[in-house]
């Protein structure tokens, strides 16, 4: 029996709405305060508000697998240099939940990922530190630089620093989310990308997502619309200028390479073709979350336990 | 304004004219909270809820933090509203929250379950509309009780 | 006959840089004659021999020959002289002729003039004969480096006799070196290794035995230059030994082994007697012996570097295969299929598994022959592979898919199945069996799991990887709407298989190991597939990728 795409669509952003982990989300949020409690009691002056970035500032998350990432905008003068600040960080997270977590250093960040708790759930927070361009700075333009942990080779030749603006990348997929829910793409992709092992940043299919939806007339149902997306992806994925948003030197395009690219599009290709040959296989490119299984919402109704007047009791609200 | 919640698969359906009654019937006694039922109908279906109109309370009290409203000659209006054409029903409660966010308290979650489970309610579902109130603005939570269990309703 | 001597004078008459120095006559069967080419700023004389398929080929080789005697020490010329040229197809005379001196003269030009060296290594040209001439000597180079003038006892084992027109023809396997107490070892698998022994003699003497630059000394006294006195007391001392050991008539080898490209050794044998050793001793004093060789012709044999470079040079799977350790389970129809391939593509490490006994009838479409009669599919196979492939190693295993059902729920066993799999790199799961598909999908392992079905009646083959891959089955197979219906039952409901012939079978095998291996050779993302036939107008196969 043919799947009807967008129903299915629909069902798929519902199993992953995040508050359906109101648990887990509470306990990554629980953390995440507790760390930033934490930075801001050791680096005092040195260090301005630590704020969200990652998927839940953009509301993108899907509740498969949270990325929670805390940005620390350190003050100029705190470290002499992006390593000294980047280790230390690293060493203060480590000594403070190395018996409470696997702490190591990541790409641009340091990743805590907290041991499993008595239900068997996993927080995991990225903590990404950053320094102001000069000093007090950040308070007029939101610009950060960021360390690259060298393990992971130079992003940039010549530069062992990003100088982004995180902020104006949260605000930019904020000011796109009105168009035809360009969000529910997005998180329609890292569906796609979690369930099927894929391998581009999130951040590219943001940036990607956000380009198709500058480019083309998106409209009709739900998987009309995300077909455009992948259609767009498809055909340009190799080509296309992705600019940072937070610093429009720095090419998102370039954090892929050819063939990574070029496997994408295969990959958009395919995905097409077959959904298109037979519906069914919607289900396994998109699948719901078999943790929150989809009701089947068509026997629900606003019911009456017999036809008369209901009259309400006086009734306290707060 | 149409919404709906996806999980449930149950819709709602208010006019922008009824919101502005509110707004006005709320501000009169702001920043002191301030509520009172709504009135509608069913589609066919039973999919849909449409709110059409409010009765405000003859007696309630009210402070900053907390409504409650009475039930003085509600059955008599209910029940003219029952047998008028088109036939109007009780489909839930309103009420404001100055200066909040329009989201459900403990005692808004207690209220409305208890509505739901009385013995002179028919309806299986009231839908409690929030209003989070300040003299320039207003924010709005549609929720609905289903199943033992409170569900928001977003604009779609 | 006449005319076509004719043919042939009027053929070379026309080329305007050749001059008949000899007028053709027929000789027999064989057109016989000499030219003279000019090929400024040089003239060279040929004696030519023109067979009667000319101008066609004849077993791969030209039947015209160039013969200059003289011309030996150039690259590119045979023992008796005659120059290797290699020209174009023509069936008409005239053309060929022409074809022929223009590749003559390139010869003269490339090799006789400018002297030019191939890059690529050119064997010496040995020439098998007397009692060497219907005997091979098969090897692989081994882990060892041989200083010029080592030498000692190996030993080597018949692999098999069998026939060159009407000729019995032995084919020997080195086994191993004894150096200083060390064994040096040839490559083969054990099957390999079992074999009986016998001794031979090996002598490695750096450069190739060779005169003429190319061509192997025929006699043994030709040999002398090459060895030194230890040698030869060695050999005289073992001539001793042996007489007063054994019997006689019995036959010895000696291999000779020479540097070629590369540091490669290439290894060189001769067959004697044992009751005419070719070497004699002189006494040159009073306590003191010379030795030499005898003049007497030398037996070559036919030899062969076998290495796996060689084995498998003229065409390999990916690497990444034939490098991996890799199990199958199943090995029905295409599980033999895919084993059989593997082995032939180089792979070097393979587990096999499956519960079931051939039967008479699996032999239609799988690897199985009917001569071994009723055996275990994984004894056959195992067989089987190795005859194909003197390098492969094959453990087979009989009941792991019934072990791995039976003790499913007991997390002691499910940890060390899981141990157990992550030694393999790639497991094929041939087996049709969902609950099998099912149990690999809930194990956490590092191999990858390819699973390779096909539809009833060979109508689709579906492959699908690791990740996810019971789900994907399920959902790909619901789409694929199987004919579970119209199966074989040959005994009965309790084993309905599939309708497929061997070529059904082998055809979509074969495409799909070739695009499992082009997207490991690629490193492209490994894509579950599916192959769809049609045959509304002629055979088709589509690759629909996931």
């Amino acid at each position: 029996m043919a799947t009807d795409k967008n129903k299915h669509l629909n069902d798929v952003l519902t199993s992953h709405k995040v508050s359906k982990e109101q648990d887990l989300l509470d306990k990554h949020k629980r953390k995440r305060d507790e760390i930033c409690d934490a930075l801001v009691e050791k680096y005092g002056a040195d260090i301005y508000s630590p704020f969200n970035s990652g998927s839940f500032a953009k509301n993108t998350a899907v509740n498969k697998k949270f990325d929670f990432d805390l940005m620390a905008p350190f003050k100029r003068n705190a470290f002499s240099t992006l390593e000294n600040m980047f280790n230390d960080v690293y060493d203060f997270l480590l000594e403070k939940y190395s018996s409470s977590a696997h702490v190591r250093k990541q790409k641009v960040s340091i990743g805590i990922e907290f041991f499993a708790d008595d239900k068997g759930d996993i927080v995991k927070i990225d903590v990404v530190p950053g320094r102001e361009l000069n000093q007090d700075q950040y308070k007029e333009d939101d610009k950060l630089n960021l360390y690259v942990y060298s393990q992971f080779g130079k992003l940039q030749s010549g530069s062992d620093y990003i100088r982004s603006n995180i902020k104006a990348q949260v605000q930019n997929i904020k000011d796109n989310a009105d168009r035809a829910n360009l969000r529910q793409k997005v998180r329609l992709l890292k569906v796609w990308k979690l369930y099927n092992n894929k391998t581009p940043k999130s951040f590219f299919l943001e940036l990607i997502t956000i380009k198709a939806f500058d480019k083309l007339e998106i409209s009709g149902g739900l998987w009309d619309r995300l077909k455009s997306v992948i259609e767009y992806i498809r055909d340009n994925v190799t080509t296309v200028s992705l600019p940072d948003p937070g610093n429009s030197n720095n090419e998102v395009a370039d954090s892929m390479s050819d063939y990574e690219k070029s496997a994408l599009s295969d990959d958009m290709r395919n995905m097409i073709n077959r959904i298109e040959e037979n519906s069914d296989y919607i289900k396994i490119y998109f699948p719901l979350n078999d943790k929150f299984p989809v009701e089947d919402t068509s026997n629900n109704k606003y019911d009456e336990r017999k036809v008369a007047p209901s009259i309400p009791p006086p009734t306290r609200f707060g | 304004m149409k919404l709906r919640n996806e999980e449930i698969g149950l819709f709602l359906e208010i006019s922008d004219d009824l919101l502005r009654t509110i707004r006005e019937s709320g501000l009169l006694h702001y920043p002191k909270e301030f509520g009172g039922i709504l009135i509608g109908n069913y589609s066919t279906d039973k999919k849909i809820v449409n709110v059409i109109d409010t009765l405000l309370p003859t007696s309630y009290k009210s402070s900053k933090f907390s409504f409650e409203r009475g039930s003085e000659g509600l059955k008599e209006q209910l029940e003219t509203l029952f047998n008028g054409a088109p036939s109007l029903i009780y489909v839930g409660e309103w009420h404001t929250h100055p200066d909040a966010q329009p989201l459900p308290s403990g005692t808004d979650i207690m209220g409305l379950t208890g509505i739901a489970k009385h013995r002179d309610v028919n309806i299986t579902s009231p839908i409690l509309l929030i209003v989070g109130l300040t003299p320039a603005s207003m924010e709005l939570g549609f929720y609905v009780y289903f199943k033992d269990k409170i569900y928001r309703y977003e604009t779609y | 006959m006449e005319d076509r001597v004719n043919n042939i004078t009027d053929a070379f008459s026309k080329v305007e840089y050749v001059k008949v120095t000899r007028p053709f006559v027929l000789d027999g069967e064989i057109v016989k004659g000499a030219i003279e080419i000019n090929a400024e700023p040089t003239f060279l004389t040929f004696e030519l021999e023109i067979y009667p398929p000319y101008p066609f080929q004849y077993h791969d080789v030209e039947t015209i020959r160039f013969i200059n005697k003289d011309l030996i020490i150039y690259d590119h010329v045979n023992g008796d002289g005659s120059i290797c040229v290699h020209t174009l197809h023509s069936p008409h005379l005239a053309t060929k002729v022409e074809l022929d001196l223009n590749s003559l003269r390139q010869w003269i030009v490339k090799y006789f003039i400018n002297k030019i060296k191939d890059s690529h290594y050119e064997h010496i040209v040995v020439s098998p004969s007397g009692t060497g001439k219907n005997q091979a000597l098969w090897f692989t180079e081994v882990n060892y480096k041989f200083k010029r003038g080592e030498f000692g006892q190996f030993h080597f084992s018949i692999l098999n006799t069998g026939l060159i027109k009407e000729q019995a023809v032995q084919t020997f396997i080195l086994q191993e070196f004894k150096i200083k107490g060390q064994k040096l070892e040839c490559l083969w698998n054990d099957s390999y290794k079992k074999l009986d022994r016998f001794a031979g003699i090996f002598l490695f003497i750096g450069d190739a035995p060779v005169e003429n630059r190319r061509f192997a000394v025929q006699s043994w006294h030709d040999l002398e230059p090459f060895v030194d006195q230890s040698f030869l007391k060695y050999l005289y001392e073992f001539e001793v030994n042996l007489k007063k050991n054994t019997s006689k008539g019995v036959e010895l080898k000696l291999i000779i082994g020479y540097n070629i490209d590369n540091d490669e050794i290439h290894w060189q044998c001769i067959n004697f007697s044992a009751d005419s050793f070719p070497n004699y001793v002189e006494k040159t004093g009073p306590k003191t012996y010379q030795g030499g060789f005898l003049d007497q012709s030398i037996d070559w044999m036919h030899s062969k570097n076998c290495s796996p470079k060689y084995f498998f040079g003229r065409g390999a799977l990916s690497k990444r295969l034939t490098e991996s350790k890799i199990l199958v389970v199943g090995i029905g129809a295409i599980g033999s299929m895919l084993c059989n391939t593997l082995v032939r593509g180089g792979c070097l490490k393979l587990f096999i598994n499956d519960h079931d006994v051939k039967e008479p009838d699996n032999v239609c479409r799988s690897e199985y022959q009917f001569s071994n009669g009723m055996v275990s599919k994984v004894y056959e196979l195992r067989n089987q592979l190795s005859l194909i492939s003197p390098f492969v190693e094959i453990m087979g295993n009989e009941e792991l898919t019934d072990i791995i059902k039976r003790f499913r729920s007991d997390a002691n066993w499910q940890a060390t199945l899981e141990e157990a799999l992550n030694q393999v790199d790639y497991i094929f799961d041939c087996t049709t069996d969902n609950d099998l598909a099912y149990i690999f999908s809930q194990l956490n392992i590092k191999s990858e799991v390819i699973n390779i079905s096909i539809t009833n009646h060979a109508k689709e083959l579906v492959c699908v990887f690791k990740h996810d891959q019971y789900k994907w089955l399920m959902e790909i197979f619901k789409e694929l709407k199987n004919d579970t219906v119209d199966l074989y039952n040959p005994t009965g409901c309790w084993s309905p298989t599939f309708k497929a012939s061997y070529n059904d079978i082998a055809v979509l095998v074969q495409f799909a190991v070739k695009q499992i291996n082009l997207n490991l050779d690629k490193d492209q993302p490994l894509r579950n597939f599916y192959l769809s036939t049609s045959d509304d107008s002629g055979f088709e196969i589509k690759l629909n990728q996931f």
